[in-house]
């Protein structure tokens, strides 16, 4: 009989890898049920060339639910089971290529949205998730009507002391966030507020600033002290089918 | 190969799949009848061929160890080249299973089985041993001495300008130096219950090479190479057909439907090298069943084109309960025990 000699760890090799020639060549239409034997490896290697409609439904310790590129950065179109449930990764480009089309909403196996919700008997979908955060809106064959980008929270340790009087009533701070624009949706919240008769509002007064206003419409001083949160979101109305 | 005389029967293109037991090789036949249907339109018509008269004919399988062909395959120490090709050329001519009782069998020298070869239609043949007690098929005398090994694979399906279609190989062990097996332009190839073993594979070989074709099926099968790495895998499928396809499956540029149920791949896995150019479609079907690798230092399945193929195409790979033993640290495989299974 031949004695093997192994190492003590798993195989951390994937268990597809693909080395084409040319980055247009493409391994399209996986599907893994099952496989185990290692921890930790991918289940596809991509060296070079594209993948799409992958699908991994594997153990969580000893099963690949990943595709990779040489540099261990997920790659290509795919679905997995993974140790928290399901993951799944979009193409970038197939995205802002069909959120700027006529197709944005179409129903059937052709979506390049992430994940697609739809009723049947419909000719467009009701709602889409993408990889990147952003939410698709729309109604009875009428396409997607309203889009929001993903969601970025922002937060800061935010100390100020309001009057009764109209001198003092109001207090500001401008928060740094990269992303914000011009229009977009904020909202905020202080968590010193409490009983105290203190609104707040944020908006964007300019890339990547993010003015907060505190207006004290009580009648008694109030100080507060504590941390500041607000959300910014990118909400779009799209042009829908009718 | 002249045929040899006797009665005249037609090759029936039905009987190529034939699982070489003969009560089962008409139910083989039913179940690939349309693959039948569609190859038999593609090749050409071969001519009526002789089939020696004897109790195998009856049999539905010729045994290497009849009279008078009398293949010795006690311990491989003589080499019984010549009487397994005899009987190789009339099993192809009669449309029976090729049989190898159980004991070791020296090949001096590749048994070539294409139309070339064989006098039969398609030059397609069942290569059988007997279940749970496989014969053994060695390149090597007494299948261990390196010195003796024929440096071709023990056994080669098909032909440089297309060889047939639809051969099988059931309950037999081969071992060759560099291969065991080839298969070359020879669309249709069924193995169940083979292990096949290459003691040290040079590049460009593996225990399996098949080169271009269409629908391939393995079910418990072992491939055991050698274990040197990513450039010596158990299993090598080259799409390298650089002439016209012409819609012939024997001369496909890639290598189409490839099946593996309940197999086990050692010291190497499954590579795809696609070196012909493509014009539309790629390499698709590639499905794994219950398999799993041991001692490997490569992936299950690994795709390569090489540089200059334009369009290469990859569609439709599944692997369905799989595993992966361990990783090769050091094939310490030994000539003498390479026929044995590793579990």
């Amino acid at each position: 009989m031949h004695r093997l000699v192994a190492d003590d760890e798993l195989s951390d090799d994937a268990i597809i890898r693909f080395n084409a020639s040319s980055p247009s060549h493409s391994l399209d239409g996986v599907s893994i049920i099952g496989a185990s034997g290692g921890t930790g490896h991918p289940a596809v290697e991509m060296v070079q060339g594209t993948l799409g409609g992958a699908n991994f439904v594997n153990g969580h310790w000893y099963g690949a639910s990943d595709a990779v590129d040489t540099e261990g950065r997920v790659t290509g179109t795919y679905s997995s089971h993974s140790p928290g449930g399901f993951a799944f990764v979009g193409e970038a480009r197939a995205l802002q290529d069909v959120r700027a089309g006529e197709r944005n909403s179409e129903q059937g196996g052709h979506s390049a949205h992430t994940l697609l919700f739809g009723l049947s008997g419909e000719s467009t979908a009701r709602a889409a998730i993408d990889a990147d955060g952003t939410m698709s809106f729309g109604d009875h064959d009428r396409g997607f009507d309203s889009e929001f980008g993903r969601p970025r929270v922002v937060q800061s340790p935010w100390t100020f002391n309001l009057t009764a009087e109209a001198d003092g009533r109001t207090a500001s701070l401008t928060l740094p966030e990269k992303e914000a624009q011009l229009g977009d949706v904020c909202a905020a919240s202080h968590e010193g507020i409490g009983e105290a008769d203190v609104m707040l509002s944020a908006h964007v007064t300019g890339q990547g600033k993010i003015k907060v206003l505190a207006l004290n419409v009580g009648g008694d001083a109030v100080a507060v002290q504590g941390t500041l949160r607000v959300v910014v979101t990118r909400a779009k109305a799209l042009e829908s089918l009718d | 190969m002249r045929p040899p005389p006797g009665c005249t029967l037609l090759v029936l293109f039905a009987t190529t799949f034939a699982t070489g037991e003969g009560r089962n090789r008409d139910h083989g036949a039913r179940a690939r009848r349309h693959h039948h249907r569609r190859s038999a339109a593609l090749l050409s018509a071969g001519p009526t061929v002789d089939c020696l008269s004897g109790p195998w004919v009856a049999a539905g399988r010729i045994s290497v160890m009849d009279m008078p062909f009398s293949a010795k395959g006690v311990d491989a120490s003589v080499d019984d080249s010549d009487a397994v090709e005899r009987c190789a050329q009339i099993a192809a001519n009669c449309s029976i299973a090729l049989h190898f009782p159980h004991g070791k069998y020296w090949l001096g020298r590749t048994l070539a089985l294409s139309t070339a070869t064989l006098h039969s239609r398609d030059g397609a043949i069942a290569l059988t041993g007997d279940s749970w007690n496989s014969a053994e098929l060695c390149g090597c005398s007494g299948c261990n001495d390196r010195g003796t090994c024929n440096s071709g694979p023990v056994i080669l399906f098909g032909q440089p300008d297309g060889g047939g279609c639809c051969s099988s190989v059931h309950h037999l062990d081969v071992l060759g130096m560099h291969s065991a097996v080839h298969v070359l332009n020879h669309p249709g190839v069924r193995m169940s219950q083979v292990a096949l073993t290459a003691l040290s594979p040079a590049v460009d070989e593996a225990p399996l090479v098949i080169t271009n074709g269409f629908e391939y099926y393995f079910q418990d099968c072992d491939f055991t190479g050698a274990g040197r790495g990513p450039d010596h895998p158990a299993v090598l499928l080259r799409g390298a057909n650089a002439t016209s396809y012409n819609g012939s499956y024997a001369r496909t540029p890639y290598v189409y439907m490839v099946s593996f149920d309940r197999s086990e791949f050692v010291m190497g896995g499954v590579l795809y090298e696609q070196t012909a150019q493509l014009d539309n479609v790629g390499a698709v079907f590639f499905s794994f069943y219950t398999c799993y690798t041991e001692a490997s230092s490569m992936p299950l399945l690994t795709f390569t084109s090489a540089p200059g193929v334009r369009k290469f195409r990859v569609e439709e790979v599944t692997i369905v309960d799989y595993g992966n033993c361990a990783r090769a640290k050091l094939p310490r495989l030994r000539a003498h025990d390479a026929l044995s299974r590793v579990n």
